[in-house]
């Protein structure tokens, strides 16, 4: 073979050896378990904390909110959906407090008059309804069907 | 006062006309992804223009055979640069060569660079300047010296047998280097073109697109530089290669723009969906980039004149002056057609519903002067490679004759 | 293999000494038989070497090394989700509570609300800053001729052209059909932001990686459900596996009728909406 040759396939050939070698280095070891990817990122990503506590824990301390709240409107609506996260709260409630909304902020979100809205849904022009008045000055909090 | 904060962040983002899904206010593929195609365009046009010489026996485009090689290598270099830069991480991008994913287009980037740097480009240099380097490397001393013997690979061969087996090598190579060129750039159309979430990308043309633009471009950039170069040099221009290297650019063209109208045509005719959205776009946010200077200045001016020449007889003082105008021109209009697809492709919102801004920054890793880094940088390493290789037809002679009479 | 230069015929006359021209003398003896030795050495190696790359390659690519327990057997499930626009009155709930289950930052939304409005056979769509704050102080004098709001998230796509793009496996549906992003795998390249259809994709401003709505698979993997679907007041968002026939969602698929967001493009998406009209993209 002609001396051009022979030297470019040791070339080639160290090469190709090299990118064997660093694919066996680097490749990480899980990868191809259950397909193209890292197989620990599933594990990695059901590690991630969770910030909202699991549904019945409000419950379990605050039997009085949840009663007052299971028979009144709201009674298909999670805690959290107005209070926000609350698992920091349920692992230690001493040291972090949950959100105590603040009625006039957090009501109109749902109740506040909108033209979007489906029909039917209980809407309010705030400014009329409450006069200036904040909503639980008459709303029970907790079950707004009933009244203070 | 929740109400009043609502109303102030409500306006939609400055520059933001219509409605766009509330992650598509940035624009996520920048400057650096408008030049990576840009750059391999340049590098696959220059060796199909080298490739034309050896395959076809193009005698007209010998004295720019070398320089178009070397041109191809000096964007080729720089290739991956402005992807490495535009990454969030760079330093793990030999994930796409250990665990590449195949069903994507952009994961082939790794192995269709490689092999087209040393199978094809890096190859036929060396067959080509392998004895020159022999020679080189008896006469300098130092640095120079011990380059040009590693460059030899420790193969001292000069003779008619070893010369045949090199001119072979080298015609096999371009014969596999012109799909290989292909490939390299028509990729790049595929990633686009495939992307069928984007109606102004996805198209079956798109690489074709992509490729004859390409040719276009590398064309006129070898040109270019070989007109540049002689300026320098003070040695008058080969008319008869630059007629016939303008001649293929016209013709060459004129497929690119063919395809481009037929791309246009198409779309205005059928009228889907996305048609209303992309119709503003050209006409709105693209206005200046698409119909000034990609469709004006590269594609109808350089028509008009290069077609003239074609057509009638024309004195060889202006048909120099038409020649610098032409290359330039389109040099320019071929990056701003990357320039309209890419940041295009992301000025108007996938509800159709939209436009947003891109607003180039000056500093920082997808700014302008990053940018200007890498489409300059190629010239100073093609520089380097001339000054080390030289290309030039008088240089070859006296290389040659330096051998004989040796 | 020797590297210093053979004499041929035809080369440089200038290299040739006379000791090159044809007479072997003793120490060119010597220098023959060490450079042989060192040929058969060099070609013995370099097999090995080959030999042994290949083989580390063959058995990397045959060993069974995946663990027991994670990933197997979650086949059985398919995650996906029913959003009942009829149901949805635009609080935002859902968007407030992804952004702080997710520390999902200011400016991106792994879901938002769109508002489409009628006003004489015209449609306005507007998501002022994702739905985040509601829509509360949004409205204005002028009244619709109809009106709704459509959540948007992550469709999980069956045939996910994101996944489809990403270049090194970052992105991937796991085996129960959420689409997740791998953030120590990913490099970054946003093909897959280019790819989604429907413009659940961003790159995450700190972590500089895609980042997009998982289900909240923290969350579904604990028995929980989706922060979004957890907070939602009227029980327009539903969550659960499509392959369990009495799950809410399948009962709810099986009884009405429904519809997926741009389905020319074959995604198979898993999110189906009932009561959107064919202005909604």
């Amino acid at each position: 073979m002609v001396p051009q040759m022979t030297r470019l396939m040791i070339i080639f050939g160290v090469l190709v050896l090299l990118y064997f070698v660093v694919r066996w280095i680097a490749k990480p070891e899980s990868f191809y378990w259950f397909g193209h990817y890292r197989g620990e990122a599933l594990a990695e990503a059901v590690a991630q904390p969770l910030r909202y506590a699991p549904v019945g824990d409000c419950a379990d301390c605050h039997d009085e909110e949840a009663r007052q709240n299971r028979s009144g409107p709201h009674r298909s609506i999670s805690c959290q959906t107005c209070h926000d996260a609350g698992m920091d709260h349920v692992n230690d409630p001493d040291q972090s407090n949950i959100l105590h909304p603040e009625p006039s902020t957090l009501c109109i979100l749902c109740h506040s008059a909108n033209h979007s809205r489906p029909r039917g849904f209980p809407q309010v022009v705030v400014a009329d309804h409450a006069e200036g008045m904040e909503c639980n000055d008459c709303h029970m909090t907790h079950n707004p069907g009933e009244f203070q | 006062m929740i109400a009043a904060l609502s109303l102030a962040l409500a306006s939609p983002p400055e520059g933001v006309i219509g409605f766009i899904y509330p992650n598509e206010s940035e624009a996520y593929w920048q400057f650096l992804i408008v030049i990576y195609p840009y750059i391999t365009g340049l590098v696959a046009g220059a060796f199909i223009l080298a490739s034309l010489e050896r395959v076809f026996n193009v005698e007209a485009a010998r004295p720019t055979y070398r320089l178009a090689l070397l041109t191809a290598l000096a964007f080729l270099i720089v290739a991956p640069m402005p992807l490495l830069a535009h990454l969030s991480f760079p330093l793990r991008f030999w994930e796409i060569l250990v665990t590449p994913h195949f069903s994507s287009a952009m994961a082939m980037f790794g192995f269709v660079y490689i092999w087209y740097l040393l199978v094809v480009l890096l190859l036929e240099i060396w067959f080509e300047y392998r004895r020159d380097a022999v020679t080189l490397a008896q006469r300098s001393t130092g640095f120079l010296r011990t380059f040009y013997r590693i460059f030899t690979l420790g193969v001292f061969d000069t003779s008619p047998k070893a010369v045949e087996f090199d001119d072979r090598a080298i015609r096999i190579i371009s014969v596999i280097g012109i799909p290989s060129a292909f490939l390299l750039h028509g990729y790049v159309g595929f990633i686009f073109g495939s992307v069928k979430a984007n109606p102004w990308w996805s198209s079956v043309l798109m690489p074709i697109i992509f490729l004859f633009s390409a040719i276009v471009s590398g064309i006129a950039l070898v040109v270019l530089i070989y007109m540049v170069a002689s300026v320098i040099r003070k040695k008058p221009f080969n008319m008869k290669s630059l007629d016939t290297l303008c001649g293929y650019l016209f013709y060459i063209l004129i497929i690119d723009a063919t395809l481009e109208g037929l791309d246009v045509l198409h779309r205005t005719y059928a009228a889907e969906e996305s048609f209303d959205i992309l119709y503003a776009l050209v006409h709105g946010r693209l206005f200046e980039t698409h119909i000034v200077f990609q469709l004006m200045l590269g594609t109808l001016l350089p028509l008009a004149l290069l077609g003239l020449i074609q057509i009638t007889k024309v004195s060889t003082q202006i048909r120099q002056a038409f020649y610098w105008i032409s290359t330039i021109g389109v040099l320019v209009g071929v990056f701003f057609m990357r320039w309209n697809i890419v940041i295009g492709g992301q000025l108007f919102s996938k509800s159709f519903r939209g436009f947003t801004v891109y607003k180039m920054n000056l500093i920082g890793s997808e700014g302008l002067l990053a940018g200007l880094f890498f489409l300059i940088l190629p010239f100073v390493i093609l520089y380097g490679l001339i000054r080390l290789l030289p290309p030039f037809e008088e240089d070859e002679a006296a290389a040659e004759h330096h051998a004989v009479s040796e | 293999m020797i590297l210093r230069p053979e004499p041929t015929i035809g080369s440089c006359h200038s290299c040739m000494t006379p000791a090159d021209s044809g007479q072997e003398s003793s120490p060119n003896l010597r220098e023959r038989e060490k450079s042989e030795d060192r040929r058969r050495f060099l070609k013995r190696t370099s097999a090995a070497l080959i030999g042994g790359a290949v083989l580390a390659t063959g058995a990397d690519l045959f060993a069974a090394k995946r663990p027991p327990a994670v990933g197997d057997k979650w086949s059985i499930h398919s995650w996906g989700m029913v959003i009942d626009v009829e149901k949805c009155i635009g609080c935002g709930r859902c968007v407030h509570a992804c952004k702080i289950e997710n520390n999902v930052p200011e400016e991106f939304f792994r879901t938002w609300i769109e508002r489409y409005r009628y006003f004489d056979g015209e449609v306005v769509v507007d998501s002022p800053h994702g739905g985040a704050h509601g829509f509360a102080g949004e409205d204005d004098k002028r009244v619709p001729d109809k009106a709704f709001f459509v959540p948007k998230l992550c469709n999980a796509c069956e045939k996910s052209p994101c996944v489809q793009v990403c270049p090194v496996g970052a992105t991937f549906e796991t085996p129960d059909g959420a689409v997740l992003v791998d953030k120590e795998y990913c490099i970054g390249c946003r093909y897959c932001v280019q790819a989604c259809p429907y413009g659940c994709r961003y790159i995450h401003p700190e972590t500089k990686v895609a980042d997009k709505c998982t289900f909240c698979y923290h969350r579904i993997h604990k028995g929980q459900l989706p922060a979004c679907v957890e907070a939602c007041p009227t029980g327009a968002r539903m969550f659960g596996d499509l392959k369990d026939k009495n799950s809410e969602v399948s009962r709810f698929l099986r009884e009405n009728k429904t519809f997926v967001l741009k389905p020319h493009l074959n995604t198979y998406p898993k999110v189906f909406y009932h009561g959107i009209d064919s202005e909604v993209r």
